[in-house]
């Protein structure tokens, strides 16, 4: 039996817009890890161990393609209401 | 209309109930509940797939049943202003059934989407043969044109700082949605940059914590005191 992975430790990576993605490769070239390549005219993430998450890719994209999501929570120890 | 290549319709799959779980359509009977499931299509849309495009024809009227919808007008530069988002029991291009013009406002999925989709003729004959619909309708516009106001008044007297404030209690009380820099951007009516910077500005007054994938607000009430500037 395989151990589905607990939602906290998926790893969240940077979602890429193929319709929006020109494969120009800038953020090829700005990513420090080397996590994302451009594969058939279009840029993945091809190590997704690499990705450290930084703003380089999204912030840089000329298409505005690369986005960083992320959810809004309420802490849980947070006593305001 | 939505472009049939694009979306995967399905006709006549609706039952009463599924119909009566839509507020508009709650006090209608069985019958006329039988005649409209009849007349709905059923769409399904892709995360990010458009629905509708401004300033296009499309007379028909979308409830979601699944997912939420963007609700967005783009400027000639190619920004975006969020004007709402629609989520399951609500409906979005109400206006063209009414006034016959083009749709106000772009309808893009934000996740898997299923929506029901009644065309004019059909939504004005239901209307005709129960008033209480007309009633119901002009309530739920009403509430509609209440946030638009909100929404001008925010865009027209409060800072980024103030409306990202808001934004940031709003979507931590509705639940995890997922969004990016863009789209906070685009529901604050201001560039990615200036909306990241005022987010990294909050990190450092330890109003939010940023982490890998979240947002996590630490201290309400003094962001709701920040929404309020």
């Amino acid at each position: 039996m395989i151990a589905q992975p607990h939602a906290s430790t998926v790893t969240v990576l940077p979602e890429i817009d193929r319709n929006r993605c020109n494969g120009c490769g800038i953020c090829v070239a700005l990513c420090p890890t080397h996590a994302v390549a451009v594969r058939d005219g279009c840029a993945v993430i091809v190590d997704a161990d690499a990705c450290n998450f930084c703003p380089l890719c999204e912030t840089y994209c000329p298409q505005g393609a690369i986005g960083r999501p992320f959810t809004i929570t309420f802490c849980a120890t947070e006593g305001g209401g | 209309m939505p472009d049939p290549r694009r979306s995967k319709i399905e006709s006549g799959a609706m039952t009463i109930e599924d119909l009566r779980a839509i507020p508009l359509f709650a006090s209608l009977d069985e019958t006329t509940l039988a005649d409209t499931a009849r007349r709905v299509h059923i769409c399904h849309y892709r995360p990010g797939q458009h629905i509708i495009h401004e300033d296009q024809p499309a007379h028909a009227i979308f409830f979601v049943v699944r997912g939420r919808v963007r609700l967005s007008r783009t400027a000639p530069d190619g920004r975006e202003q969020v004007l709402a988002m629609a989520g399951p029991g609500e409906y979005f291009n109400a206006v063209p059934i009414f006034d016959g013009g083009l749709s106000p406002a772009t309808a893009r999925a934000m996740s898997h989407v299923t929506c029901l989709l009644l065309a004019r003729d059909d939504l004005l004959a239901l209307i005709r043969k129960h008033p209480d619909l007309a009633l119901a309708a002009l309530s739920d516009l009403a509430g509609q044109l209440r946030e638009l106001v909100t929404l001008v008044e925010d865009l027209a007297f409060r800072s980024v700082r103030a409306r990202l404030a808001r934004l940031l209690l709003a979507e931590a009380a509705g639940g995890a949605a997922e969004m990016t820099h863009q789209e906070l951007a685009e529901r604050t009516g201001t560039v990615r940059e200036i909306a990241g910077r005022a987010l990294r500005q909050m990190a450092e007054e330890r109003l939010v914590k940023l982490e890998r994938g979240r947002v996590i607000v630490l201290d309400r009430a003094r962001l709701a005191k920040v929404a309020e500037e």
